[in-house]
This record gives C-alpha cells, structure tokens and sequence, in this order.
C-alpha cells in the first residue's frame, strides 16, 4: 500500500468526511495506482494524486420551476468540472432524487479515467440535480431543464465542458437543455452530446458498447493468437448492449449461442444470426423481460428457465446483462469447460470473487473489466463532438471504423500499462493506470494550473 | 302559452329527483338526551331509543338516522353542548324534581339556537304542569309527554324537522302541509306519532308502487307533507294564511283557545274560514264527543272520534279517500263516482273517456295536483297548481294538457329505470330489462343504479365531446337461480363434495324455466345480433368486506350464428355455467375461508352488450379501464382524493387481472408517472379480444373459450392503436408521439391524455367526483372506450360498464400513532405506501444494520436472489427489511436489487441508520409491481421521529439462517401488519391481536 495514497485520502476524509461515496470511490481508484506512484516519484512531486481529487471547479446553483399547479419549486442544481487536461470537461448529466454533490464528485472522478481511457480527447466532469422526472408532466420537466440550463449554459461550451445525457436525462431532457442553451448563446453548437439524429446526434448510439466489447475481444484474443472467427460465443442480456454484441460477434465470424433475459436463457446451437438478431429487437417489443418468445420463433434452440448461460461449454463469455450476474462458481465453470476469455460488457456483471479467479487465472483466462471493455458507448459521445466540430454527420460504418480504432486503442493502452507496470494482461491494472497516465502525464506538462 | 311555460318551469329544474335534493336542508344528525339515570333506564327497558330511531329509520328507508347522546346532569349537557353540535336537545323531566327550568335555561344560554323540548314523564305530569304552562313555554320550544310509546321520539324528531324545514320545502318543492290545531299536550304526544306512521306509510308505499329505485325512495320520502302544529286560533289562520297554496289539509280540534278563551267551536269556525277560501280543502274535525259529527257534516268535514279504538285505520281512510294517496276517483259535477283509476296507466286512459265536466270538476278542485303530488311528482303538480281553468283555451285543450302530463310522468319514470321486458318494450338503450324476478344482485344493483345516475346528469352538456352511456343491459333476477337450483335437486352436488367438471355437466343437463326461455328468445330476437357478456351477479358480490371479483364466471358470446337457435343456446349454457360457478371448488373454498355458508348465495345474471367494435375476426374497445376515486399510491403533487385511472387497449379483462395497464390521475393527465425508460419496460404487450371467427364455441372449458390473446401489433394493424401509443426511438433514447417512427410501441394514450383527441381524463374525473358523491364512498368504475364516431351524433362513446365501492383488500383500516402502545410494535411508520390489512406472515428477511457494510451491498443482493428463490421454490412471503433505497442502481445508496431478486416480499421495508441515510424510495423503482400486487412499501427514516423499529425484539426471534448480515428469522406466530392508506401511516405488530372478546350472553 502505497503511503503516499494513504496520506491523500486521509486528507480527504478529514476535510470532508460526509463525502462518503467520493471518498469509496477515490480509495478504490487511488489503491489500484499504488505500483504507479510507487515506480513514479514525479507524481507525488507534483502532487497529482492531490490535484486529481480536487475538481477544478463544483458549481452549485439554484433551479427554480414552477410545476403544473402554478406552485414555485426549487431544486439544487450542480456541475462538476474535474479535470480538464486532456480535453474539455465531459460527463453525463443525471436527474435522480438521490443525487448530491458528494453523488457528482463519485461519479465526475470516475470519468476523468473512463474517458481518458478511450484515448479521445475529453476531460472528466458530472452535472445533475436531486429533480425526480417521475411523476412530471413533459411542460414541467421542459421547464425545469430550461432553467437549470439558464445557469449552466455560463460554464459550458463546445471547447469548456460538453455535458451529455446519463440517469434521468434521455433525448427528451438533452433536446430541452440544448434548446435552452442555443437560444441563451445565440450559437448551435456540439455543447451536448446524446442529442438527436437530426440536430446533431451521432448514429450507432445503441450498439457502440456492444461493438466495442467484440472489438477488445477480438484484440485480447489476439494477444493468444486468437480470434473470434469460428469461436462460439456466450452473451448474457437481449438489451442494446446484448444486441450489439451479437451483431458484432457474428460479423466478425463467431457463432454466438446464447442470449439471455430475467426468465432464464436461450441455447441455440445453430447460432444467433440474421434473422433472429432482427428478431431480439422484436423480443424487445413483445417483452422486455423475457428471452422465452424465442423458442417458439426458432426450432432447435432451447430455453433454460431460471438459469444463466455460463454453465455451457464456449470459448468467449460476453457478460452484458446486469450486475452481479456471474459468480465464482460460474467463473470456475467457464475455464474447466475450456473457455478463453471473460469480456465484460456490463458494469462489473461479474462479482468480486469472480473476478479475482479471473485475474489468478489469467495465465487460462483472459478477463477484461467493464470499465476497459464497455468503454464503447463513452467513446461514441467523443465522435459525436467530433463530428459536431467538423460539422459533419459520419455514416454508421463511418463511427463503427472509428470506434473500432478506438477500442484497439484501449485495448492496447491497457496492455502495455499492465506490462509497463509487471501486472502483464491483467487488464483491471491495466484499465485503471493507463487511464491515469495520460491525465497525470497531461497535468504535468501543463504545470501547476 | 301553457306548453311553454310548463317547459320554462321545467328547464328549471332537470328533474324532481334534483328537487328532492333541495327538500328538508336541516335533517337530525345528533339529539342530546338529558335524563335522569332512571328514567334512561325506563328508555332501556323500553327499547333502546337508538335502537327505536335507528328501526324507524331504515323501515322506511330513510337515510342517516340520528345519534342520540346520553347525559344525566347539567354539567354534562352543558360540557357535550360546548364540544359537540346537536340539532335537538331533549329533556325528560319530572315537574317534581328541581331544577330542570334551571337546567333549559343554561342550556338555552350555551346553545341558544337550539330547540330544546321537554318531555314530561307521564299524563300526571301534565296536570301539574297547568300552573306553570308560561313558564316552561318561555324556557322550552315544546313540550311532550311519554305515554309509554317510544315512537315518540320519531315523532319529536320529525316534528322538529318539519318546523324547521317548512318554509324552505314549500317554496323550492310545493310540499304540501298539514296543519294540525291541537292544544292538549296530551293528546298531541299521542296523536302524532300515529299521524307520522301514516304520512309515512303512505308516501312509502307509493314509492314502491312506483318502483323507484332504492335512493329516489329515499329522497321522494322528503317530499312527504309536513305537519305544523298551531295550539290556538289565531296561531292556525295565521298558518292558513302563510300556506295557503300547499295546505293539504287541515286536522283540528274542536276546542282551544280563541281570543284569549277556550272556545268550544273553534274548530268549526277555522274549518268554516278556512272553507270560505278554499272550499275544496279537505278538512278533519276531531272531537272526543262521537255526537258532534253532525257538527262537522254540517260544515262540509270529516270527523275522527278521539277515543276510537280504530283511530289509526280511519285517519288511514282520510288519507287514502281525501288526501289523493289512495285511487282517483273521477266524479261528475254533483260529487258522483263514475270512474276510478289506481295508477298513472289508468288515470291516462281514463283522462280520454270522462266526461269533460269530470275534468272540470276536479281541475277546478286541484284533484290532479294533489293526486299526482302524493306520488312524489312535485314538479307536475306544481306546475298544474299553476293553472286555473281559465288559462285553457277551451275544456278540450285541458284533456289534451292532461294526457300529455300523464305521459311525460311515465317517461320520466321509465328513465333510468329496470324496466319488464314485454313484447312491447322498445329495445333501446334507455331502459334495463328484467327478464327474471328477484333480486338484481351485486353488478346488477350496480348496473341499474349507475343507469339511474346517468339519466339524472346532465351529461351532454357537462361532456358534450363524448356519448357517455351503459351497455344495453338486461338482468335475470335470482328467482331464476333459487328454482333453477330447487328443481333439479342441485344442493345434493355440496353434500356430495362433487369435482368442478361433475358440477358444470350437472347444471348444463338442467333446464332454464319456460318462462325465461321465452324471455330470452324475445330478448334476443329483438336486438341486433351484436356479443353479449353474461356476467354473474351474485347477491353477496358487492359486499365491501369480502371482495368477491373473479370468483364466479362470466362468459363472452359471439352471438354470430345465423341461426337464432344456436345463439340462443349459447346464451342458456353460459347462464347455466355462471350458475354452476356458484358451487365450483374455488367458490366453496372461499366462502368456507370467509365463514359463509354457499347457500346464503344468490346468483342473478347479467347480459349486457360488449362494449367495442369489430375489426376484422376480432372485436375490441380501444380503450378499457378501471377508474379509483381514492389513489393508496399518490406521486409527485397528486393526493389520494384525486384518484387513479388504469387503462389498456382491448377487453377490460386484461385490466382487471392486473395486466401492464397505463396509469394516470384523471386531475393530471400531462404528468408521467413513470420517466419513459420506465414506461418502455412496463408498457402493454397483448391484449385480449372476442374471436368472432367461431360461431361454435365450447364454454363447458372455461371463461376464455371465446377470447384470444393477441399481441399488440395486431391492434396497429387494426388501425386501433392511433391514438393510443408512441414510439420509443432506441437511437436518441426518448418517446416519439405518433407511430410514424420505427421501434417499439409504447401504449401511453399520448393522444389521449396529453393531445387531449378524446377527454378521457376529464369524463373519469367528473364521473369518479359524481359517483364518489352519490355514493358517499370511494368508488370504483369499469369502463371502456370506443374511439370511432357514432354515426348518429359523431361522438365518440365512453361506456361505463361497472360502478362498485372501491374494494379495500383488507377493509379500511385507521392507525393513529397516540392509540398504539410502542410495546406491541415491531414496526411503526407514517412514511408508507399499500393499504390493508397482512396477515399470515412469519417469515423476517432482514439486513442486521450491526455490522452492516456499506461495500458490500452487491454481495447482500446476491444471498438476497438466493433466499428469494427458495421462498419462490416453496410458495412463501415474507417481510424484507434492508438499509438505504431498495432496487437503486448505485450499490451505495442501497442494496442494487431488480425485482426478481426480491419478487416474493410481500411487506418491503427500507430504514435509514445514522450513517447510512438515503432519501425514501416508497417504492418507485418498482412501482408497478408495488402498486399492481399491493405490496406495502414502508419507510423508517432516521432520526426515528415518530417512527419505530425494535431491533432487539428482532434479534431474539429464531433465526434459521444468517450470513454476513442477511438473516432470515421465522417467527413462532406470524405478524400482524396494517397499512392505514389514507394517513400514509402502518404498523406491524409483533403478534396478531386477539379478537375481541365478546360480550356476555345476556348483552347480546
């Protein structure tokens, strides 16, 4: 245990010890970095670790509304801005009852490495209000999206900070704001991202954390001269992240055997391609909680009731249903049935034990964390400002090219930080120093600022 | 001209039942009863006065009885005045005991405004009282006596009622009055109550004549005439004066006090006044003196012996030959009989043929108006007061005025009303037919009453852009079902403990009796061929403590064969089968759950039209839902009062067994009770539809033999879905209204609600506030929509298919904090969500908060998805207890659960610790599983407050299973939980509460 990250976060307890959740999340991010800034002085030099928990500004403001009833309302409204070295601010924007500033820093100190991670150029930062958008009318939450926007459209700008959508904020409250935004500055600009297709929004949304997955997939199996060609493939979920993996994996010549949804799971040995990917999305409209309809579409699969997919013999596991859904002894089954790689897609679907068989069997197994693998969807709010700047809209197969390169990028920026650091293909400690790097290098360079 | 004003009279007023409304604004609510503790007890030995006010009250099926108030010294009067409001206080006294004057006169100073009456103890009394009549009269507004009668009280009650309401109801309902001119207190304490029981017996009866429904009798009873009661000469023709055009009659004595003096014919000098004004006015002389009925045939008047013994019969006589309660009697110009017409019917058809000087003779008497007024038609008979005969063109323009009066009566009658069916009756849609006798049942009292209601609104312009309307209805009444039952020996299947499809093949093989097989051939022949829902309408099916929906069965029929043979046959079997599903197992089961017996049940039978139209081989409403005047789950600003509407597309079935329906509170339509995320993941998938593809079908196998469930994309290519979904557009992560947009439909009525193409929320709300208010409780409607024009009016149509108490699952329960004792109390919370009453439970899934770690609440979700699934494997519940927000997605804030995980919990509570505080959830993570399931959903905030959680009761309960900090605890008796939905607040107790004990034999 690195002192120097002991003495940070007691620092931050003993200045704001009601900051529970940030302080979580800076012990969890902070430990993993220990073989860094034990290896590199300059970091406590330059007191980064320091500098990094501080965000550069935390903008707090007032939300007044008034609700359908006439009556006055007021919200706390907040904006992050944590650290911009690589890039303008950038992060979501969540609308839930629960949020809190210390809720924004747990969050905006997270995305600082998420993002810096994909290798494009954005800065971490988290905005939101405790507004609950339940229970709203379309006026109220418009109205209350206006002004919260009258007072972040200040501290925003394509070039400063560009928020996107997150819990609570979908298109409808992003069309709001930005609506909001263009009138106050006079200007249509790439100030938001996740906005929609005809004003802006990027396409291949949905399926981008999906499509990456394969894609560092498809590089970690190449570190064992591997691909995915020919590979039967287990995916967990039939939601977007599900659907765009399966689209992928079988692009890319795998044969995918399982999907899976809260009623238990499908098995089909022929595979899931063409027509019945077409027919997840169709699942999706028939019911969002069950994978059973499929059966009864395709002869020959199996549904397996109130089970998961990772009791089959597979080469490549594709966790993208839930949290927590492969435990240990799921673990332990994939490797004894000969399986190569653990990607997950998901936020951290696998449990901590899983995952620690994973990573002291990663001699067996490769295992990639979420927050490395489903890096996708970050990635493509990046191309969207991108193609803001440029005032162009890409094609689909435009943004997948690109979001290929990236995810190869990840990929290999997470690799070489576990070797450059004597963790070798263990992506968790690849994931969270290569992130780091690049901020804490950028934050050198530009001096104490 | 008197066409006209007639209409101009009535736009007045919609109807009489409106007036009925404004009659008799001061009703008694409370009596204060002041009596020494053993005259209170001469009160009980007697009969319990209550229990006297409460018997005369529901026999004549008046509303609202009083509540008597029981006090015995000064102190307590004046200390109940002070908390409470009375309407009547009354004193029973002995002239003896001192200090009653005193006691009149500090409550007069207390309650000013107050009648207070005195009732003497016995006739001995009232001789005593001579010496100081001034006095008492001064400090009290009426003095009576007891003769042993308890009816007195109803009579006390009545009177006072009548003083105070006289002035109003002659002016707003033409109420008639009779005056009564009596000074013996005596004789007045006896004889009122007799001249009660009669006026109301006869307005009663007439009313049933009449077969108005249950409420509109209630209501015409406050158009019976009112008694005013004058003790001295002057007093009685300054009454003849004020009501003059409403005095009915006038019942007198002979001698009182004139000028000051006791004058010996007083009486027949009012008469003869009074006969100076009005020489047709009915009048009563009475006399303890059976030889001065000559007097009185001498001035034209009737005569009552006070000391008969047969003096309730002959005033009987008075009312129903004089007072127009009893037949018409058509006479000609010298007061002969030469016809007489016992109903509306008759009284119309011989308006046609009497000789014209008949109809002179008794318009010129105000025969009409008085006769039809006795029936409750006040408006009529004031409207024909109006006139007199010179108003008529000739005697000829009279007949014709007179007809149409009798048939715009029936007409009006005939609305809102269950109606015989005959080959004579038109088959519209005005009526309910009844096409057996006996009781309507449940839904059936529903159905018939919710008709009433309608026809008494004014709906079209209240609602103009809507028809609103029941389904043509017709309802076999439970006569049917008794000796359907009784002829084929069917009891014998109980004692036999025969299986479900042994009943059902028992019942088909019996027969329906002739007289309702023809019923049934004329009901069907005379309306077009559209499906019919045979629904079971059992007597008990509208109880409100024991929900009774979906037990028995109802069936839809095609009713699209050709041949009327075969669509008569299907209807037979499904009457057949819904009375089999009286004695199914689940039926026995539940009643011997409830402690009824089976045979206490009664079933009649409904058939009614399905609402909906026909798309193709299906037939569907766009729109069918159930509306709540009380919301037990109320979000954002909304409250409880402003209700809650749940709706889907297709048959009301899929509503009712609680499918993925769209929820709104009427008063705010624009608001989205779930963000569209939300929306997306709970939105309506199938729906349910008649098949009219069949013309055979098989109702031996059950409810569902003649629907289909079908998904939702086939009500898109139904074209039915328009206005009733958006789109959920997967790319920019929203709604997109309209169904132009590829993706998946989301059925949230946008349309409707937010486009406002059809008012729906504005019908639900107005229908729920006016049924709320008509009912005087929560209430609970069915209805479904047609969104297509009527091709009569152009509207679209809403159908009100059902009206019901709303069911609380539990009964109504009422937790106050101050009333608990914290030593009984597991739990105790005013942060809650559910109604009701959980029982059964002993299973205690809970997060020890000793030892508790934030971190690790994945791990918890995990044992917790563990747990559950052996309680879902075994079919058990259990109350789940867990720190910060159930279901959040940031396992910091709570422990990071989806449904399933937790699917058999049926109490759900989450608390805070002092360093683990998350804002309450109430449930809205899962909300449509919390509301559609009714799971409690409780909150113990922290700090505690008023809240209470005992951990060390938990922790010395067995446990059966611990890891880390999950425990599971099983209790050796369940606990009791209730959920008092109106206050937010609920409380589980650490065992069940013993009943209560019951009271002694000899109290019961």
């Amino acid at each position: 245990m690195s002192q120097y990250v002991n003495e940070v976060l007691e620092g931050l307890k003993k200045k704001a010890p009601w900051e529970s959740l940030f302080i979580q999340a800076a012990t969890e991010i902070l430990h993993s970095l220990a073989p860094v800034l034990e290896k590199e002085p300059k970091y406590k030099k330059n007191a980064i670790l320091e500098r990094l928990v501080e965000p550069e500004r935390a903008i707090g403001f007032r939300v007044p509304w008034v609700d359908d009833k006439g009556q006055i309302r007021i919200n706390p409204g907040w904006r992050v801005q944590f650290n911009s070295a690589i890039g303008p601010y950038k992060g979501g924007i969540r609308f839930h009852p629960n949020v809190t500033l210390d809720t924004l820093k747990f969050l905006g100190f997270e995305q600082i490495f998420k993002n810096s991670l994909t290798g494009l150029p954005m800065g971490g930062g988290k905005g939101g209000s405790n507004f609950d958008p339940n229970g709203k009318s379309d006026s109220e939450v418009m109205r209350f999206c206006q002004s919260f926007m009258m007072e972040l459209f200040r501290h925003i700008g394509p070039n400063t900070d560009v928020p996107a959508g997150d819990i609570g904020v979908g298109g409808r409250e992003v069309g709001y704001m930005f609506g909001m935004y263009k009138k106050l500055a006079n200007e249509f600009t790439g100030v938001l991202t996740g906005k929609g297709q005809y004003w802006g929004g990027s396409l291949v949304r949905p399926e981008a954390t999906g499509y990456g997955v394969v894609y560092f997939a498809e590089e970690a199996l190449k570190t064992k001269g591997n691909s995915i060609q020919g590979k039967k493939v287990a995916v967990s979920g039939f939601g977007n992240v599900a659907w765009g993996a399966v689209t992928k994996a079988t692009q890319l010549g795998g044969k995918v055997v399982t999907i899976s949804g809260p009623d238990g799971y499908i098995y089909d040995a022929d595979g899931i391609s063409g027509e019945k990917i077409a027919y997840m999305e169709e699942m999706l409209r028939i019911d969002r909680m069950s994978v059973a309809p499929y059966v009864a579409k395709f002869k020959g699969a199996q549904f397996l009731a109130g089970k998961r997919p990772w009791e089959q013999k597979v080469d490549v596991a594709l966790p993208c249903a839930i949290q927590n859904e492969l435990n240990l002894d799921e673990a332990k089954g994939l490797l004894a049935n000969g399986c190569k790689a653990v990607i997950e897609g998901a936020n951290m679907p696998s449990t901590l034990d899983a995952v620690e068989f994973f990573q002291a069997n990663g001699d067996k197994i490769l295992f990639s964390p979420g927050k490395a693998s489903n890096a996708g969807g970050v990635a493509t709010s990046g191309l969207e400002m991108s193609q803001n700047s440029m005032r162009l809209g890409w094609t689909a197969e435009e943004v997948d090219a690109r979001l290929h390169q990236i995810m190869i990028n990840i990929h290999k920026s997470c690799v070489d930080a576990a070797a450059r650091f004597g963790t070798p293909g263990n992506y968790v400690n690849g994931a969270n120093i290569a992130g780091f790097l690049k901020v804490a290098d950028s934050m050198i360079d530009q001096g104490l600022v | 001209m008197i066409s006209n004003e007639f209409n101009e009279i009535f736009r007045k007023y919609a109807s009489d039942k409106e007036i009925f409304h404004d009659l008799m604004p001061l009703r008694t609510r409370e009596i204060l009863l002041v009596a020494p503790a053993f005259d209170a007890f001469t009160l009980e030995q007697d009969g319990l006065l209550t229990e006297i006010l409460f018997d005369g009250y529901y026999q004549l099926n008046m509303s609202n009885p009083p509540r008597v108030t029981n006090v015995s010294t000064l102190e307590e009067a004046i200390e109940k005045c002070s908390s409470r409001h009375f309407d009547l206080i009354i004193v029973m006294s002995r002239l003896g005991q001192g200090g009653h004057v005193e006691l009149s006169k500090a409550l007069r100073k207390s309650a000013p405004r107050i009648p207070i009456y005195l009732l003497l103890n016995d006739n001995v009394e009232v001789g005593a009282m001579d010496r100081r009549r001034q006095e008492l009269h001064r400090n009290y507004d009426q003095i009576f006596v007891w003769n042993g009668n308890p009816e007195i009280f109803m009579a006390m009650v009545k009177f006072m009622e009548d003083r105070a309401n006289v002035e109003n109801d002659t002016a707003v309902g033409f109420t008639r009055v009779i005056l009564l001119v009596e000074d013996s207190i005596r004789y007045y304490s006896r004889y009122l109550p007799i001249l009660y029981a009669e006026i109301l017996k006869q307005t009663t009866r007439l009313a049933k004549e009449h077969s108005l429904d249950g409420m509109t009798r209630t209501l015409a009873m406050r158009v019976r005439p009112k008694v005013i009661l004058a003790t001295t000469y002057e007093e009685a023709m300054a009454f003849c004066d004020r009501y003059r055009d409403c005095l009915l009659c006038i019942i007198t004595d002979r001698k009182y006090p004139k000028d000051g003096q006791l004058d010996r014919e007083a009486g027949i000098k009012l008469i003869k006044a009074a006969k100076d004004r009005n020489p047709h006015l009915p009048t009563l002389l009475q006399s303890s003196d059976p030889f001065k009925a000559s007097w009185a045939a001498a001035i034209n008047s009737h005569f009552l012996n006070k000391n008969s013994y047969t003096l309730g019969a002959e005033l009987s006589s008075f009312f129903y030959d004089s007072l127009g309660f009893g037949d018409f009697v058509f006479r000609d110009q010298h007061g002969a009989e030469i016809a007489r017409a016992t109903d509306m019917e008759d009284l119309k058809a011989k308006l046609r043929t009497v000789p014209v000087e008949s109809l002179v003779y008794h318009a010129s008497r105000n025969h009409f108006s008085a006769w039809i007024m006795a029936r409750g038609e006040v408006q009529v008979a004031k409207v024909l007061a109006k006139f007199r005969l010179s108003d008529y063109r000739d005697t000829e323009e009279l007949r014709t005025f007179l007809i149409n009066v009798g048939d715009y009566v029936q007409r009006m009658r005939n609305l809102g009303k269950v109606v015989p069916l005959t080959e004579a009756t038109p088959a519209d849609e005005v009526n309910v037919l009844r096409l057996a006798p006996g009781s309507m049942g449940g839904k059936g009292r529903g159905v018939a009453y919710t008709h009433s209601l309608l026809s008494r609104l004014d709906l079209d312009n209240l609602l103009p852009e809507a028809n609103i309307r029941i389904p043509r209805s017709a309802i076999i009444g439970t006569e049917e079902f008794t000796s359907f039952i009784n002829r084929h020996e069917l009891r014998r299947l109980l004692e036999d403990d025969a299986n479900d499809d042994e009943i059902k093949r028992t019942f088909l093989a019996g027969s329906l009796s002739p007289e309702l097989t023809a019923k049934l051939r004329l009901f069907l022949a005379k309306r077009a061929k559209v499906p019919l829902a045979v629904r079971s309408s059992g007597l008990l099916e509208d109880s409100l403590s024991h929900p009774f929906a979906g037990l028995y069965n109802t069936f839809f029929l095609p009713n699209n064969d050709p041949d009327p043979a075969v669509c008569e046959a299907q209807l037979t079997e499904a009457i057949k089968l819904v009375y089999a599903s009286v004695y199914s197992k689940a039926a026995r089961s539940y009643f011997q759950a409830i402690d009824y017996k089976i045979e206490e049940e009664q079933m009649a039978i409904l058939i009614q039209d399905v609402t909906g139209q026909r798309f193709g081989d299906h037939f569907y409403p766009h729109i069918s839902g159930v509306g709540q005047s009380f919301n037990y789950y109320p979000v954002a600003y909304t409250q409880p009062q402003d209700g809650i509407a749940n709706i889907a597309v297709g048959l009301g079935k899929y509503v009712v067994e609680g499918g993925r329906t769209y929820r709104f509170a009427p008063p705010y339509p624009q608001m989205d009770i779930l963000s569209p995320r939300e929306q997306l993941r709970t939105t309506q998938k199938q729906f349910y539809a008649l098949d009219m593809s069949r013309t055979s079908v098989d109702l031996f196998s059950g409810e569902d033999a003649t629907l289909v469930s079908l998904d939702i994309q086939q009500a898109e290519l139904d074209g039915a879905l328009q206005h009733c979904a958006s789109v959920w557009d997967n790319n920019d992560d929203r709604i997109r209204d309209g169904l132009d947009h590829p993706g998946p439909r989301i059925v949230n009525f946008r349309n409707i609600l937010k486009y406002d193409q059809f008012p729906l929320a504005k019908i639900l709300q107005h229908l729920l506030e006016l049924i709320r208010d008509a009912m005087e409780t929560p209430v609970e409607i069915e209805f479904a929509v047609n969104l297509d024009k009527d091709p009569l009016n152009g509207k679209p149509t809403f159908t009100l298919l059902q009206i019901k108490h709303q069911l609380l699952d539990s009964g109504e329960v009422n937790l106050s904090a101050d009333a608990l004792d914290p030593a009984d109390l597991f739990l105790f919370s005013e942060r809650c969500v559910g109604n009701g009453v959980v029982e059964g439970l002993r299973d205690i899934v809970w997060v020890d908060p000793e030892g508790f770690d934030k971190f690790e609440t994945p791990a918890l979700a995990l044992q917790l998805e563990q747990l559950n699934d052996r309680f879902r494997a075994e079919g058990g519940k259990y109350v789940l207890l867990g720190p910060g927000r159930w279901g959040s997605n940031d396992r910091h804030l709570g422990i990071p659960i989806t449904w399933s995980m937790i699917s058999c919990a049926q109490v759900i509570v989450e608390y805070a610790m002092a360093n683990f505080q998350a804002d309450a959830s109430l449930g809205s993570h899962f909300f449509h599983n919390v509301t559609s399931l009714n799971i409690g959903y409780f909150t113990v905030p922290y700090p505690r407050g008023t809240s209470l959680l005992d951990w060390d009761w938990l922790r010395q309960q067995p446990e059966i299973w611990r890891s880390g900090g999950l425990v599971h605890t099983r209790l050796g008796e369940p606990v009791h939980i209730v959920m008092d939905g109106r206050r937010s607040a609920s409380a589980i107790f650490k065992v069940t509460p013993p009943p209560l004990p019951l009271e002694p034999e000899e109290f019961q």
